[in-house]
C-alpha cells in the first residue's frame, strides 16, 4: 500500500472522528467567544480535525 | 554565590542513597531497554511511568525517569554502532559511521567516543539548564494568558511540523489528541464532556494509559505481527578506547555537537532527534575531507552523539522553567510531576528548589554513571538481545497491565490499553506519527483554559492577541514554522 492510499485511509479516519466529535460537542452549551461554554473549544477543534481530514483526502486524490 | 548554595542543595538531594540507587537503576535499565530492538525511549518511559509513581517522592521519580531517558539513548547508540541497528531514532545517524568503525575493528573506539562525547555534552547541558532555566523562569513574569496561548500553539505546531510524514496528518493528530484530552469534566462549567455516563471517564483518561498503550504496547503488537529477523551476533569488541588520531578528530565535533544540540533541544518539538541529524550534517559540511563520512569517521560518531545528549537534557528546560513540555517525552515527565503532586510551572524552581537542583545534579551523576559503569559492561548488556521474544513480551505486557491498574485503580483503565494499542499500531502502519497526539493530549486542556481567559480579558475580541508584543512575536514564529514546513515538504516532493 503506497503513501497515497495510506493518506486516504487516514483522511477518512479523521473525517469520521471529526464528525463524531462535532456532533457530540454541539450537544453541549456553546456560548459565545467572550463567554465560552463547554462545547465551544471541542467544536472548534473537531471542525479543524474535519477540515484537515478533508484536506488530506483532497491531497491524496 | 546563590547558585553555589543551590548546587550544594542539589548535590545533597541527588546523592542521597535512595536517589543514587534509583539513578543507577534508571540508567542501567534504560541502557538495557535501549539495546532491545523495537522499544525506544518513548516506549520505555511510557511503560515504566506507573513505576515512577511508586517511589512516593517526585524527585526520586524524576531522577529515575531521566535516568531511563538518557540511558535508553545510550543503549540505542550501542546497538547502532555494534550492529547497525539503531535502537532509537536519535541513534540512526550514529549508525552510519559507527557501524563502519566496527567493521574496521574499531568498535571499542566508537563506543568510547560515543560515551565520552555524550558525557561532555551532558556536563555542558547541565550547566546550561542552570544558566538558562533560572532566568527563563523569571522572565515568565511578563507572560499573561495571551502569551501562554500563543506559546502553546507554537509548541503544538512545532511538534506537528517536525514530525515525519504528512504535515496535515500531524496537525490532525494534534487535534485528535486535544479532543481525547478533553474527555472528562470541564473545569469551568463542571459539566461532563464525552463521558457517555462511564464513571471511570469522569476524570478523563489518564495520560499514562495512552502512553503505555500507544507508545509501548503498539510497538509490541507491531513487532509481534511483523517479526523482523533475529539480530546477528555482534562482533567482539576491541579495546575500549580510541587511538590518538581518532581522539584528536573527535574533540571539535564534540564541542560543535554540544552547541548545536543544546540550542535545538530547547526548541519546541525539537529535542534530541533533530539535534543528532543536525550534528552529523554540520560535521559533514565542515569537514575538509567529507569523503571519509560513511566510511567510519570518528567525527560522524562524536558530533551526533554529543548533539543528541545535549538536546535530550536541554529539552528539560522548558518544562522545568515554564511548566510547558515541548516534546512528547517531556509530556511524560510532566505527568510524572503531576502524579506526584507537583504543579509544573515557573514557580517550581522557587517553591521546590530541591526538585530542580536535585534533578539537575542527578543528570550529571547519571551521565557519569553511564560513562564509568556502562562502558565496561557493554558485553553483558548486548547479551540481552539473545532473550527470546516470547519471554520478553509477556513480561512487558504484565508490567503495563499492572501499571495501568496502579494508576487508575479500576479495570476500565486497563481495558483502555487495548484500543490505544490497536490505534497506535494502525497509525504506525499508516505512517502517521503519534508524537503530535501526545502533545495535543497533554497541552489541550491548558490551551483551552488560557484561550478562554484571553477571550475573557479581551471581551471576545480577537484583537486581544495583537495587543502585546511577546504574544505577537510568538504567533509570528508559529506562522514562520508552518511556512517553513510547507516549503520543506514541497521541496522534498519535487526532488
Amino acid at each position: 500500500m503506497n503513501q497515497k492510499q495510506k493518506n486516504k485511509i487516514l483522511g477518512v479516519i479523521f473525517v469520521i472522528t471529526g464528525l463524531i466529535f462535532c456532533v457530540l460537542s454541539v450537544q453541549l452549551r456553546l456560548g459565545e467567544l467572550a463567554d465560552m461554554g463547554p462545547g465551544f473549544f471541542p467544536l472548534t477543534v473537531s471542525v479543524c480535525l474535519l477540515m484537515l481530514g478533508i484536506a488530506l483526502l483532497i491531497r491524496a486524490r | 554565590m546563590e547558585v553555589f548554595d543551590n548546587l550544594m542543595l542539589g548535590l545533597a538531594t541527588a546523592a542521597s542513597p535512595i536517589n543514587l540507587v534509583v539513578c543507577l537503576a534508571g540508567v542501567m535499565l534504560g541502557t538495557l531497554i535501549g539495546i532491545l530492538p523495537g522499544l525506544g525511549t518513548l516506549a520505555a518511559i511510557s511503560i515504566l511511568l506507573p513505576m515512577s509513581m511508586m517511589f512516593g517522592d517526585p524527585i526520586t521519580a524524576l531522577i529515575f525517569m531521566s535516568g531511563l531517558f538518557y540511558g535508553t539513548q545510550y543503549g540505542g547508540s550501542t546497538t547502532a554502532i555494534l550492529m547497525n541497528m539503531p535502537g532509537e531514532a536519535t541513534s540512526v545517524v550514529t549508525a552510519i559511521d559507527g557501524y563502519q568503525m566496527t567493521r574496521k575493528g574499531r568498535s571499542g573506539a566508537a563506543l568510547a567516543i560515543a560515551a565520552w562525547s555524550s558525557f561532555f555534552a551532558g556536563t555542558v547541558a547541565t550547566f546550561l539548564i542552570v544558566l538558562v532555566g533560572v532566568p527563563l523562569s523569571e522572565m515568565v513574569f511578563w507572560f499573561g494568558p495571551t502569551e501562554y496561548t500563543a506559546l502553546m500553539l507554537l509548541a503544538l505546531v512545532a511538534c506537528a511540523s517536525l514530525s515525519p510524514g504528512s504535515l496535515i496528518a500531524a496537525m490532525a493528530m494534534t487535534c485528535l489528541g486535544i479532543l481525547l484530552g478533553l474527555i472528562g469534566t470541564d473545569t469551568n462549567s463542571g459539566l461532563e464532556r464525552f463521558v457517555f455516563d462511564i464513571p471511570e471517564l469522569v476524570d478523563g483518561i489518564s495520560f499514562g494509559i495512552i502512553a503505555m498503550g500507544m507508545f509501548g504496547l503498539s510497538e509490541l503488537l507491531h513487532s509481534w505481527l511483523h517479526p523482523t529477523a533475529r539480530p546477528p551476533r555482534p562482533p567482539p569488541i576491541g579495546e575500549l578506547y580510541p587511538d590518538r588520531a581518532e581522539t584528536k578528530k573527535s574533540i571539535m565535533p564534540t564541542v560543535r555537537g554540544t552547541t548545536i544540540g543544546s540550542i535545538l533541544g530547547m526548541l519546541p518539538g525539537g529535542g534530541a532527534v533533530m539535534a543528532s541529524f543536525a550534528g552529523y550534517a554540520v560535521e559533514k559540511k565542515i569537514s575538509k575531507d567529507p569523503g571519509r563520512f560513511g566510511q567510519g569517521a570518528p567525527e560522524g560518531v562524536a558530533g551526533p552523539e554529543s548533539a543528541n545528549n545535549a538536546g535530550a537534557q536541554t529539552s528539560f528546560i522548558p518544562l522545568l522553567s515554564l511548566g510547558l513540555p515541548f516534546t512528547p517525552i517531556m509530556s511524560i515527565m510532566m505527568s510524572v510531576m503531576i502524579f506526584n503532586g507537583i504543579q509544573p510551572g515557573p514557580q517550581v524552581i522557587e517553591s521546590n528548589p530541591a526538585l530542580f537542583w536535585g534533578l539537575v545534579v542527578s543528570m550529571w551523576i547519571g551521565n557519569l554513571m553511564l560513562l564509568i559503569l556502562n562502558l565496561p559492561l557493554i558485553g553483558i548488556w548486548v547479551k540481552i538481545l539473545e532473550v527470546p521474544r516470547r519471554i520478553l513480551y509477556p513480561i512487558i505486557i504484565s508490567i503495563c497491565v499492572l501499571g495501568a491498574y496502579y494508576i487508575t485503580y479500576n479495570w476500565v483503565g486497563v481495558l483502555l490499553l487495548i484500543p490505544f494499542a490497536v490505534l497506535g499500531y494502525v497509525f504506525k502502519l499508516l505512517d502517521c506519527s503519534l508524537a503530535p497526539l501526545a502533545m495535543g493530549f497533554v497541552i489541550g486542556k491548558m490551551f483551552e483554559e488560557y484561550f478562554r481567559r484571553s477571550m475573557l480579558i479581551g471581551a471576545g475580541e480577537w484583537t486581544v492577541f495583537l495587543e502585546r508584543p511577546i504574544t505577537v512575536a510568538l504567533f509570528v514564529s508559529t506562522a514562520v514554522i508552518i511556512a517553513a514546513a510547507v516549503i520543506w515538504q514541497r521541496r522534498s516532493r519535487t526532488t
